[in-house]
């Protein structure tokens, strides 16, 4: 049955952890769809054949009038929201598992610009438009934009998601089958627009450490040691855990930090890149608004070394 | 009572008052009708033009015919034109103008010269979005999605003046709608009473009230911002790019309903009148209508699942779009019921129903599709989402608008067309439309993004198939012109109501005199009252 709707509707390979049940639900939207509207057709098309206007013959069937009457209405109106709404309860559990990445996911930053792909690993290792990745693996994008919006789109994964300048948006799959699929850019960036592609490779683990390995790079944490001292991070936040003008980025990744709006928030990679972009739009309870934005002074890769190096102080 | 049949020595509105000059300073809601119908008619055909131009380009994967930015800039127009210079005008000024006054038994629309003036703010706003061409045109999709649309260098600024000009063209033809509606119906027409198209033209009028301000506001700020550069919406000035998509679509998706709310009243209108049966749901169709103009506002989200916007406010979202989808099943019910049982005129507008229903009913459970958050994810920005709204806009709203010519050509020149060559336009159009789309369905399951100039080699045999459908589709409407304007200048006679409609607007001559009626009128017998309509030949018109 999956390969018969598969092929009649053209869809692509299904390669990730994701897209099989994707397209389960698709297959009865789209036949929900299709039967409707075909059923819509032939209940006209028969009215116009048996109730034709015959001129003054006495073969014109008698007028009847179906009258809808605001019982029948309701019912009519309610199996349909019923119908609708069980494709929604189904669509929106995807939906919160697509926007979920698990956690121990392995982490990929990817910066978009016009008219490329570009990633780094967490080792230091960076690639441009072919991004690899071990097969049975949940891997997370953390991606960002240099300049206008881009969106990382990976059609046999059924993942999409808009990349932004000035904020980093996630993403995450588990490729299933060994292969090349393209990278396609789905928001409209300009000029070279269609011709922004890359490629997520899904290797086998082990071929997949030997590439890695055969990569050595300073690693991304170390990377962000460095670039935190040169941008003078240090000054206000230390990294042994005493707290001094900025709250300390020892045990800062993945805990839970008190705004001084009285929320909180978990400092994830989304929160620490907003903080340097934006700090005051969620400032930490406890300490004052002094931190400048980092906003076009630190470049995406630097910003996600920093995300790494903070990460790395546990 | 009104004269049975027009000779043609009876005065009409198209030869009284005579004279260029009479027309161009006219009052007259079907004279300003008329001359929305031709200008909005001219923009489909440029519209048109650009949409072969971009099939023929797509037919290679590598098209020598044009190049990247020409592409970008074409379909960007082809977008504009068709939404903000036709869809949009199109079926509420062109034929709301000409019948709601009709419709409600009065003279005029509230304001007649308001009228006029929205006529030429609208030419005012479309000659400045096209001359916007001459200075090298615009490339940034019609949706205008910054910071990309702030930072080209094309020329945003204009467009956005001629867009926002047109839109102040619309919130006057809505006002005047509504004020019209409102205060000059003839005593027994009620609101219980009205006919649906009204209803429609109602619900419409709202929502271009309501939400044209905003797409004002924000197509204003993109040209202020692209001029001197704001950052409202530059993440590097501390603005945010997703504001902008917010602003956008509060408009643009009721916008939506601003085309296919009118498209429905058409169909509403023609199914009774061609099936002689009285409308299996009146108040259905109402409630749906207002339902559809309300809660059409409180859906804009959908377009932005994978934008960046939280998980909840797409869930959200997701169920209030299902909410619109079912007061547009509301009205396929009605009309589907309406067909049964009655005697139907076998004839070009019922064959446009046809077409329509099938069309509007998978094109609506396309959109319940990409409502659907994790299908969305897929098929976001792909042809498939190309492909659903083509078939609201084009096989729902176009369709609907051919019907609406078909239906109404003998009320408003006197003539009639030749059935014959109608069918066989249907016949190219509605064949040609399906075979343009469908295969653009499956390029968005396959994962084909749009506003690609070039594509990968896999989905070149689609767009092929999409590209020969494109111009049978085109040749059905030139086909359409042809032999519409034939019938215009020497048609047969099609007497006042050829129909035998029981429509309020059938009651005046046809073509009606400028005053539009030539005797007081009664109304007492309703829009819709076929239920003692036994014998075929009997000849209605009569309100007495």
């Amino acid at each position: 049955m999956n390969e018969l709707f598969h092929d009649l509707l053209d869809l692509p390979p299904q390669a990730s952890s994701m897209a099989r049940s994707i397209d389960t639900l698709h297959y009865v939207v789209i036949g929900t769809a299709f039967l409707v509207a075909l059923a819509s057709f032939a209940w006209i098309a028969v009215a116009m054949v048996r109730f034709r206007d015959r001129g003054t013959s006495a073969a014109q069937p008698a007028r009847r009038r179906i009258r809808i009457t605001p019982r029948r209405e309701l019912a009519l109106a309610g199996g349909t929201l019923a119908v609708f709404v069980a494709f929604w309860v189904v669509g929106f559990a995807q939906y919160r598992a697509l926007r979920s990445p698990p956690d121990g996911a392995m982490r990929i930053y990817v910066v978009a610009k016009q008219w490329m792909w570009a990633a780094v690993y967490p080792d230091g290792t960076s690639v441009e438009d072919d991004i690899r990745v071990p097969v049975g693996e949940p891997v997370h994008l953390l991606m960002t934009s240099r300049d206008v919006i881009h969106s990382f789109y990976v059609a046999a994964f059924r993942v999409k998601q808009d990349v932004l300048p000035g904020r980093t948006t996630e993403l995450w799959f588990t490729a299933t089958i060994p292969g090349t699929y393209d990278i396609l850019c789905a928001e409209y960036c300009g000029a070279g627009h269609s011709r922004m592609r890359g490629h997520v490779i899904a290797m086998s683990r082990d071929d997949f450490a030997r590439w890695l390995a055969g990569h050595s790079a300073p690693s991304l944490a170390a990377t962000g040691e460095r670039v935190a001292a040169e941008r003078g991070c240090l000054r206000c936040h230390t990294v042994d855990g005493t707290p001094h003008l900025g709250p300390t980025w020892r045990g800062l990744y993945g805990s839970t930090v008190p705004l001084s709006t009285g929320d909180s928030v978990v400092a994830d990679e989304t929160y620490l890149t907003e903080s340097m972009m934006d700090p005051s739009a969620k400032l930490r309870a406890g300490f004052p608004s002094l931190m400048p934005s980092y906003q076009g002074l630190l470049t995406a890769p630097e910003a996600a070394s920093i995300v790494e190096y903070i990460r790395s102080l546990r | 009572m009104t004269a049975r049949t027009s000779e043609p020595t009876a005065e009409t509105f198209w030869t009284s008052p005579r004279g260029v000059r009479s027309w161009l300073l006219t009052h007259d809601h079907k004279r300003i009708g008329v001359m929305y119908f031709f200008s909005t008619a001219l923009m489909l055909a440029i519209g048109g033009a650009f949409a072969l131009v971009l099939r023929a380009v797509l037919v290679s994967p590598d098209s020598s015919l044009v190049d990247a930015s020409t592409y970008n800039k074409l379909f960007t127009h082809h977008g504009i034109i068709m939404v903000f210079l036709f869809m949009v005008p199109a079926i509420p000024s062109a034929f709301g103008n000409f019948l709601v006054p009709l419709m409600i038994g009065a003279r005029d629309v509230a304001f007649p010269r308001l009228n006029l003036a929205s006529y030429y703010v609208y030419c005012v706003g479309a000659i400045v979005t096209i001359c916007a061409l001459l200075f090298g045109g615009v490339d940034t999709g019609w949706t205008f999605y910054a910071p990309y649309s702030t930072t080209t260098s094309t020329a945003v600024t204009m467009v956005a003046c001629g867009i926002f000009i047109v839109g102040v063209s619309s919130i006057m033809t809505g006002l005047n709608f509504l004020v019209t509606i409102h205060t000059l119906r003839a005593e027994s027409i009620t609101w219980r009473r009205l006919p649906l198209f009204v209803w429609a033209i109602y619900g419409t009028a709202i929502i271009q009230v309501l939400a044209t301000p905003v797409l004002g506001l924000s197509l204003a700020v993109v040209g202020i911002d692209h001029v001197w550069h704001l950052g409202l919406f530059d993440p590097q000035a501390g603005g945010d790019p997703v504001l902008f998509q917010h602003l956008f679509w509060f408009y643009s998706h009721p916008a939506v309903y601003i085309m296919v709310l009118p498209a429905m009243g058409a169909i509403s209108e023609i199914v009774p009148a061609a099936a002689h049966n009285r409308p299996s749901s009146y108040t259905g169709i109402v409630i749906a209508t207002a339902g559809i103009a309300l809660v059409g506002f409180l859906t804009w989200g959908h377009h932005m699942f994978v934008a960046g916007m939280s998980t909840f406010d797409a869930g959200l979202f997701g169920a209030l779009s299902m909410f619109v989808a079912v007061f547009s099943a509301i009205k396929v019910f009605a009309w589907l019921g309406t067909m049964w049982g009655g005697r139907i005129t076998i004839a070009a507008p019922i064959l446009y129903v046809l077409s329509f229903v099938f069309l509007f009913v998978f094109g609506g459970m396309s959109g319940v599709a990409v409502a659907t958050t994790s299908l969305d994810v897929h098929w976001h920005d792909t042809y498939f989402v190309v492909a659903h709204f083509h078939f609201i806009m084009v096989g729902g709203t176009l369709t609907a608008f051919l019907a609406a010519i078909h239906f109404w050509f003998p009320k408003i020149t006197g003539r009639m067309y030749s059935e014959a060559w109608a069918r066989l336009a249907w016949a190219a159009v509605t064949g040609g439309f399906i075979l343009t789309f469908t295969p653009q369905f499956l390029l968005g399951n396959a994962g084909m993004p749009r506003r690609y100039f070039s594509y990968p080699a896999r989905f070149q045999a689609l767009h092929v198939m999409s590209t020969v459908g494109a111009f049978i589709l085109g040749a059905g409407m030139m086909l359409a012109v042809g032999y519409l304007v034939v019938a215009w200048i020497a048609g047969r006679r099609a007497g006042d109501n050829p129909w035998q409609s029981r429509g309020f607007e059938w009651r005046s001559p046809s073509p009606p005199p400028p005053d539009n009626y030539v005797a007081p009128m009664r109304w007492d017998t309703d829009a819709y009252a076929y239920d003692d309509d036994d014998a075929p030949t009997a000849t209605t018109g009569t309100a007495a």
